[in-house]
């Protein structure tokens, strides 16, 4: 069983984030933090340096991360926020706890190799820029051996049925951790 | 400054820079440049040149914000009042020639060389302001109302170039609202990761100054900590509170414009609110950090005293001699060897002075007696190119010119003794810690049940004292210790080590101050680049990595101490003698071949 602990370890999270000294500059230039102020990538580190870790993996706003890595640049102490929000959301996914919206856009590529289908005036552009009408998108075979690799089915099923399971917002319960484990092994 | 330039017994030396240093303390030679100024001292500053002169360039003392002519007077106070010709901006039109009631103004004079003889040398060159261009997120050179807070500091002076309005540069006009954002490069891994430790105090004077001339202006205060903790500060701190300065805790990420004639947009987190806000202001004051005066790294070269990481001078130790440099004779004042506000300067420069003063009171000058000594015969530069010696040498007391041998200057030595163990031939011995007393200590140490004890090699300053320490602490720890004092860990010799195991040694321990503390500066670098390859030296003659360790331990680490010698003393027991036996008998062949120099002191005699 895969237990926070370790996934934890494997990232080795607070020690990257510890010399942070809470100046708040990424969150000053965040262009998601200006919109919603539930994204505070200070509040993240935070968090990890104090240890509340459990909270930052339920968080739901960890997922609005655009990874412009303004965070990064302005930081005076070359944390990489961005990098580390990346890895919690990675920690977060291996333990099932993945938005609706995040598995629905990720399904969308991985079935179709784009989240939205282009729009007229962008058509137009694209005509314009002399661009062939559609977007090519990821080839399907592309797609096909991708969905292989990263075993795609079984993730969501198991995605799904963790979702079901954890659905009241509290961390994975049983049967959802049951499902990231067969996908480990 | 003036004082100073009247004072019968100082003499100045402005428009200078030093060349040439040489000699030792109490005998400097100084070979000193000075540049013409092309106006000879009879200059009175009637300012009748500047009338004629048609050159205008941005003037530096005010920081560009004001022109100044190609002749002229650096600041208004400057000592002496002597004007000077900036060739770089000059047209030669020789028209202040004319102009000049006094005739003072020569064109033929030529840079010339002085050379002084001092005792002492007190280095005070000062920091410059951090450029906050470097910061692009801020805008400074790019927003005019960005400004740097020596910029402000001009526009707040009664006699700079707004007399004393605060004006924005863009329209002239006085701001409503002025917000200072701290740490400008300080405290930034991107830039200075050190604290520049004055911008505190300067941002909070320059507030309380605005709130109490100018009561209609709101300032604000963007801070990660206000540092405040010298005598009076904290009171200080509190009177900006009381002025109606406003603090926000959050570093700005970015200062933007808003819609034109609306000022600037500072974007930042405010820490109680816990989320992001943007505040619009009309002029945002960086208080910028300090950063090495320009020609620091030429004059460190010069009078030979190395920089810290940060480029400011290393002092001798950063907490006991916080004056002095590692080379004797040679004193720090002021934001030389690092950034600091004006009590601390005055301080250390009382200080540099009341140091140098012990020096030149004397006629002659007692040294410690420790000191290195190269025996020519022996050494190795003679033949081939060497000079070991004079590189691991961090105060520069040896010299080592190709074709000759080494010489060692005692009035520079400090006597730590890395160059004595770092000599590839043992051409060189330090007094009072020659090899042969370590080697008779290391044998009367191990003469009975050898592979029951522990050596440990200890340096003056941390690791012996911190024996002490404990003992003091009443830690207790095994009895099976057994230490040998040297000045520095760089003073241990390879052979030392090799010895100790040679004469059958249980544990070796090689024991020294910090990295950062050592009191020879190099010396525990030194010991600890040796004694990593004599771990693995060890490791193939076959002794057990275990039975010999390094460890840095400081003066007040008595129970680290304490710790360690109980951790080898329960290795050594479960090492157990046999096996400990066994080992030594397996690597004497390989270390009776690498110490086949080294004499028997006390087996011999005793007919072991």
């Amino acid at each position: 069983m895969e237990t926070l602990k370790e996934i934890l370890a494997e990232y080795n999270l607070p020690a990257r984030a510890r010399s942070c000294y809470q100046c708040g500059a990424c969150t000053g230039g965040c262009p998601v933090g200006r919109i919603r102020w539930d994204f505070n990538p200070r509040r993240f580190i935070e968090m990890l340096i104090r240890g509340e870790l459990e909270d930052l993996l339920l968080l739901e706003s960890i997922w609005l991360c655009s990874h412009c890595l303004t965070c990064l640049e302005r930081c005076p102490q070359q944390i990489e926020v961005s990098e580390i929000i990346m890895h919690v959301k990675n920690c977060a996914a291996r333990l099932g706890n993945v938005p609706e919206n995040v598995i629905k856009m990720a399904d969308l590529i991985m079935n179709q190799g784009w989240i939205d289908k282009p729009v007229k005036r962008m058509l137009k552009k694209r005509q314009g820029l002399g661009l062939p009408e559609q977007p090519e998108g990821i080839d399907s075979e592309e797609r096909k051996a991708l969905c292989r690799c990263l075993d795609w089915s079984a993730k969501m099923k198991a995605f799904k049925t963790g979702k079901s399971g954890g659905a009241d917002g509290r961390f994975p319960v049983s049967n959802n951790k049951k499902g990231v484990r067969e996908r480990a092994s | 400054m003036v004082d100073a330039a009247r004072h019968p017994r100082i003499e100045l030396m402005t428009y200078s820079e030093v060349k040439k240093c040489e000699g030792y303390v109490g005998n400097f030679h100084v070979m000193i440049e000075r540049k013409p100024r092309y106006v000879q001292d009879s200059c009175n500053a009637c300012r009748d040149c500047l009338e004629v002169c048609p050159i205008k360039v941005p003037s530096e003392f005010d920081l560009g914000l004001v022109y100044r002519h190609a002749i002229y007077q650096p600041f208004a106070q400057a000592v002496p009042t002597t004007f000077v010709v900036d060739m770089g901006s000059c047209i030669h039109c020789y028209k202040c020639v004319d102009a000049c009631p006094m005739q003072s103004i020569d064109f033929s004079q030529k840079p010339h060389l002085s050379d002084v003889d001092v005792g002492a040398i007190i280095v005070a060159t000062g920091f410059d302001p951090f450029d906050p261009s470097a910061l692009s997120e801020y805008g400074y050179g790019r927003y005019a109302d960005v400004i740097s807070s020596m910029d402000l500091e001009r526009l707040l002076d009664p006699g700079g170039p707004t007399k004393g309005d605060i004006l924005k540069p863009s329209d002239f006009k006085k701001p409503k609202q002025v917000s200072f954002i701290q740490c400008v490069g300080s405290r930034d891994q991107n830039h200075n990761p050190y604290c520049s430790g004055y911008c505190c105090m300067s941002s909070l004077k320059t507030a309380i100054h605005i709130r109490e001339k100018f009561p209609e202006v709101e300032v604000v205060i963007f801070y990660i900590d206000i540092r405040t903790p010298s005598k009076g500060y904290e009171e200080f701190f509190r009177r900006a509170r009381k002025s109606g300065v406003i603090f926000i805790q959050g570093k700005p990420s970015e200062v933007a414009p808003a819609i034109p004639g609306h000022g600037l947009i500072v974007y930042t987190e405010d820490r109680d609110k816990g989320h992001p806000v943007e505040f619009r202001t009309d002029l945002v004051v960086l208080a910028t950090g300090a950063v090495p005066s320009t020609g620091t790294n030429e004059l460190s070269s010069t009078i030979s005293v190395g920089l810290d990481e940060n480029g400011f001078f290393r002092e001798y130790h950063p907490k006991l001699r916080p004056v002095d440099s590692p080379t004797d004779g040679v004193f720090f004042a002021g934001a030389s060897c690092g950034p600091k506000d004006i009590p601390y300067s005055v301080a250390q420069g009382s200080a540099a002075a009341a140091r140098s003063s012990r020096i030149l009171m004397n006629d002659t000058l007692v040294i410690e007696p420790i000191v290195a000594r190269a025996d020519a015969a022996r050494c190795r530069n003679v033949e081939k190119k060497c000079g070991i010696c004079a590189l691991s040498c961090p105060f520069g007391a040896i010299t080592a010119e190709p074709g000759k041998a080494a010489e060692i200057n005692p009035a520079k030595c400090m006597g730590c003794g890395t160059c004595v163990a770092e000599c590839p031939t043992g051409a060189i011995t330090q007094a009072h810690f020659h090899d042969l007393q370590i080697y008779a200590q290391i044998h009367s140490y191990l003469k009975e049940g050898p592979e029951h004890k522990i050596l440990a090699f200890m340096c003056w300053w941390c690791s012996y004292p911190a024996a002490d320490n404990a003992g003091v602490n009443h830690l207790q720890y095994p009895a099976s210790s057994r230490g040998i004092r040297v000045m520095c860990a760089g003073r241990i010799k390879r052979d030392f080590v090799f010895e100790a195991f040679r004469r059958g040694a249980g544990m070796v321990l090689v024991s020294g101050c910090h990295s950062q503390d050592c009191h020879y500066l190099t010396g525990q670098r030194y010991a600890d680049k040796r004694m990593s390859a004599v771990t693995r030296r060890l490791e193939k003659l076959g002794i057990s990595p275990e039975r010999f360790r390094v460890e840095w331990i400081s003066a007040a680490e008595g129970g680290k101490y304490s710790r360690v010698i109980t951790d080898m003393d329960q290795t050594l027991k479960e090492i157990g003698p046999v096996r400990i036996q066994e080992e030594n008998e397996k690597s004497l062949p390989g270390l009776e071949k690498r110490l086949a120099h080294v004499p028997d002191l006390i087996f011999s005699k005793q007919g072991n």
